[in-house]
């Protein structure tokens, strides 16, 4: 039977109450109910979270206080603000996805497409370009081209004897300019697909019909691939409109965007009326997500139906490069320099410069690992780095545990109202991060103020935030996996007189440990690595390591801010590394098939 | 004893209502081999789930030994974990995260039995089908028939009141299929099964089974001993699926006794049996197994119980261990099974005869009737 077919339980079933249906429907027990129930809860909270920002922008004070205005609205566009937000906002938009594009579908034919050597040491270093999370990036770069203390301007007014710098990484170039390469990872694996499922013998007609090379490509290549490349476009472009890291650290006072905006609403001096204003912005944000969402859609179901895979063990004909080659490598060495290396180089240098010295070639001699010396006291001691633990271990726990259940019951059970529940753990997707974070400050007003429940300002409400941010990712994981298990496999437990949490824990998740384990290490990098969340939402007592870079970084020591995100990086990947060989050893990272 | 009564079972789908079951009643009595046999699409898996529990039906009663497994009418459905039933599935199902043992031991283990029961459990089961060394094997080490054999043994661990087996040969090779079909028969005799069995191969259904029902579209054709179901088709859809059959259009000329009449086809009369009353000029179709036509070079000894046609012989085909002949008769061609040993060439003039009992009339609305 295909999973298309929904059950009705033979009599008259579609008019029945819900409920009565449900208790009709196949072999729903006291387990699946359970599950039920906590998918349940999980879903109702990620909408829970968005409609507290539509409340909150139609609330004349407090979350709590009682009142229904649109004056936020009207004062939002009377004061003009709003306009300005918007245009900067898009032009990020469309100026970072126009650099992906630049980097990412090269990158992706190179390494799918031609003969190119050392393809899965180009795969690993674009994978480690997530790693670098995009406030570092927007820091190195700041260091090389900043008109004050950029290393590429001193050199030059040094040498050229020049009385102004040159160059600037602020304003909004510098924002698509590190936007851009920092989405880029995310373009390529979303483009990737389609590369490695491009038919060779559909290039292979083209030529027989007497198409040359570049021909083949610009007419059968391109417009096969042209459906992922848009999806990845529709993708990147809601990230790159919604991003809040880079924005503040290179635009000025004067050049809004839509997400400093939000933060300076909620995180200035803290009234109620901002509060309201912050949720405009919030509500305009989730409404182009939302509307952007249904263009994804699109865009990923025609590219489902292009992805012609002829059958199993062909190999694309892959171009032969010829003298093209040096190009090629030329082209992503460019890419990681710009990505990573020459930003971490910078961050590097600064950090063993002595503390508030002027950056300068003279200054190279004055090298010292001084700064690692008093990095401790700079981190705060064992509080934020404890936090940081917390976040980055019960994050992917939650996360990964909430996806499974969620996932099953999408995919599994029978229960009624699944497909919502897989409805709801796709929404995060699309809603930005710094949204989510609002209406959790929002709900810990209001739950202090209804309860008196104190959740404001602790690590808890860092960690929903991050959760809920992150569900979205892990269930397409847990999806995939639990599919992949036969029907029969669950079946075979059930008339061995096993009930569905039995089955779950002693059948599936063993089945699929190795998906789960390699979710939960990317989580808790991806989350290792977020700022705006733990910024928005932080108070003195839930500092982490990426908050106090951040502060650091405002309060002008650049120094230990770079050391401290060096050492963030190098753990990072350590981490990956040493986890992935764990892993390897215990045989979690394993395919097993039945 | 499992009985079914009135089980009916419809699935929304894309296109609209389908109904898999319907309205299908049947008893298998204790330690008997029972087989729904059908064409793939027939709703028979539909119909095992059902019993198993993993489907919910719409309508209908299943009892176990007396006691109501699900009714629909008082709305009892006792979950699948929890009715005692043991089963074989088409995939076998062998969990691949565990080894044979613990494949095998799992319903024990969920059963929280005592260890050095488990231990003797399982090996009684291992040694049943022959998998006596392998406990610490790996289960994906095991070929598809040594698979088979762990899936069985793991349904029969816990000593099931039933035993369900939904196509279990069909991912088998010929040989290994022929030879498991040896087994099951020995263990359920041996261990006087009452087993249920779903297959759409007529020869795995009529050598395993006491009992077999034919399904077609959701409905029970025809119930009854295998040899009874070969011998008397009731309806054109049984007698082309459980064995081959010349089926011959033809009218009700005479009744010339108890059960036997006088139908007028294309080949000519025929003299040929009917379990029912059949009225004059009622059009029959009439079932003629390959098989049971005796092709001879000379007339034989005609007689009140067998008919003697005069046919052509058209083609031939050798099979090894028979060959097949189509013959021409009165313009409708047959088709006839004869021994390996060459006999007639094409062009042939050669005489068919068939015995009254092997000659069937079957109803042509049968397939609707049930």
């Amino acid at each position: 039977m295909g999973r298309s077919i929904v059950e009705t339980g033979g009599g008259a079933g579609l008019r029945r109450p819900l409920l009565a249906r449900a208790r009709d429907i196949g072999v729903v027990d006291a387990g699946e109910w359970s599950l039920g129930i906590v998918a349940g809860v999980v879903a109702l909270f990620i909408l829970l979270l968005m409609a507290i920002v539509v409340w909150m922008s139609t609330l004349p004070g407090l979350p709590g206080d009682p009142g229904f205005t649109l004056e936020n609205y009207a004062d939002v566009f009377e004061d003009g603000v709003i306009f300005d937000a918007l245009i900067n906002s898009f032009l990020i938009g469309i100026g970072t996805v126009a650099v992906n594009i630049v980097f990412a579908v090269p990158l992706a034919w190179l390494v799918h497409r031609t003969d190119m050597r050392g393809k899965s040491l180009v795969v690993t270093l674009v994978a480690i370009s997530i790693l670098i999370p995009g406030f570092l990036k927007a820091m190195g770069w700041i260091l090389m081209l900043s008109p004050d203390i950029g290393l590429l301007n001193s050199l030059y007014v040094e040498i050229a004897g020049a009385a102004e710098a040159p160059f600037t990484i602020y304003g909004i170039g510098g924002v698509v300019f590190i936007q851009g390469l920092m989405l880029t990872p995310a373009m390529f694996f979303l483009i990737s697909g389609s590369m490695i499922a491009l038919d060779p013998a559909l290039e292979e007609a083209a030529q027989m019909s007497g198409a040359n090379r570049w021909l083949t490509i610009a007419r059968v290549s391109f417009p096969l691939i042209r459906p992922a490349v848009i999806a990845g476009l529709i993708y990147n472009f809601m990230t790159a409109v919604t991003l809040y890291e880079i924005a503040a650290l290179l635009l000025d006072e004067d050049t809004a965007v839509l997400s400093t905006e939000l933060f300076l609403y909620v995180r200035s001096a803290g009234g109620s009326i901002e509060l309201g204003y912050a949720a405009v912005y919030g509500v305009i944000m989730m409404a182009f997500a939302i509307f952007a969402l249904w263009f994804y859609g699109r865009a990923i179901r025609k590219a489902h139906r292009f992805a012609v895979v002829t059958g199993k063990g062909y190999r694309p004909g892959l171009v032969d490069l010829g003298r093209w080659r040096w190009a090629a490598v030329g082209f992503v060495a460019f890419y990681v320099a710009l990505s990573e290396l020459l930003p971490l180089a910078m961050l590097v240098w600064m950090s063993l410069l002595p503390a508030l010295t002027q950056f300068s070639v003279s200054a190279l001699g004055a090298i010292s690992f001084a700064t690692y010396g008093g990095l401790w006291g700079q981190l705060g001691g064992w509080e934020p780095l404890v936090n940081t633990i917390v976040m980055i271990t019960a994050t992917p726990a939650l996360v990964v545990g909430f996806s499974l259940v969620m996932s099953y019951v999408t995919v599994r059970s029978r229960l009624p109202g699944r497909q919502l529940i897989d409805t709801a753990a796709m929404l995060p997707h699309v809603i930005p991060g710094i949204a989510f974070a609002f209406a959790l400050i929002v709900f810990g007003i209001a739950l202090s103020r209804f309860t008196g429940l104190q959740l404001s300002g602790t690590m808890a409400m860092i960690v929903a935030a991050l959760v809920v941010y992150r569900i979205p990712y892990c269930t397409r994981v847990t999806n995939a996996a639990l599919l992949q298990i036969h029907a029969e496999i669950e079946e075979a437990a059930r008339m061995c007189g096993a009930n569905t949490i039995q089955i779950l824990l002693r059948i599936a998740v063993p089945l699929i440990k190795s998906s789960l384990a390699y979710a939960a290490l990317w989580i808790a990098l991806l989350v290792l690595r977020e700022v705006t969340i733990p910024l928005m939402l932080a108070s003195p007592s839930n500092i982490v390591l990426s908050v106090r870079i951040w502060t650091l970084w405002e309060t002008g020591q650049y120094g230990a801010a770079s050391a401290l995100g060096v050492v963030m990086f190098t753990v990072s990947g350590a981490v990956l590394l040493i986890v992935q060989r764990v892993f390897r050893a215990q045989g979690l990272f394993e395919t097993r098939s039945n | 004893m499992l009985e079914v009564t009135g089980l009916h079972k419809g699935f929304e789908t894309a296109d609209g209502r389908v109904t898999a079951v319907d309205d299908v009643t049947f008893t298998v009595a204790a330690g008997q081999a029972f087989t729904l046999l059908g064409p793939s699409g027939c709703g028979k898996t539909t119909a095992l789930r059902c019993i198993a529990g993993l489907e919910r039906p719409g309508a209908g009663v299943i009892a176990l030994d007396g006691a109501e497994l699900f009714n629909a009418g008082t709305g009892t459905s006792v979950p699948p974990d929890r009715r005692g039933i043991g089963m074989v599935f088409q995939s076998y199902a062998i969990w691949p995260h565990m080894n044979v043992f613990d494949n095998v031991g799992f319903p024990l283990r969920i059963g929280r039995r005592p260890r050095a029961e488990i231990r003797d459990r399982v090996g009684w089961a291992l040694d049943m089908v022959q998998l006596g060394g392998f406990a610490e094997r790996d289960s994906t080490q095991l070929s598809g028939g040594q698979q088979q054999r762990l899936a069985v043994a793991r349904a029969l661990v816990q000593e099931p009141r039933l035993l369900l087996l939904d196509e279990p040969l069909s991912n088998l090779d010929a040989k290994l299929r022929e030879e498991m079909r040896e087994e099951l028969k020995r263990l359920q005799s041996a261990l006087d099964l009452t087993m249920l069995y779903v297959t759409h191969d007529q020869s795995e259904a009529i050598v395993l089974s006491d009992r077999i029902a034919v399904m077609n579209k959701g409905r029970i054709l025809q119930e009854g001993p295998p040899r009874e179901v070969y011998a008397r088709p009731r309806s054109p859809f049984v007698a082309g699926f459980v064995g081959s059959s010349n089926l011959l259009e033809g009218v009700v000329a005479d009744r010339l006794g108890e059960g036997r009449f006088r139908i007028e086809t294309e080949c000519g009369p025929v003299s040929a049996t009917s379990d029912e009353a059949l009225g004059r000029d009622e059009g029959v179709l009439v079932s003629l197994r390959p098989e049971l036509i005796h092709l001879t070079a000379s007339p034989p000894a005609g007689g009140a119980d067998a008919t003697v046609w005069e046919v052509t012989v058209e083609g031939s085909t050798f099979f090894g261990d028979s060959t097949y002949y189509d013959v021409t008769c009165g313009g409708r061609s047959l088709r006839v099974r004869a021994g390996p040993q060459a006999g007639f060439d094409p062009g042939n003039r050669a005489f068919a005869a068939i015995a009254t009992d092997d000659c069937v009339c079957v109803r042509t609305g049968g397939d609707d009737d049930g």
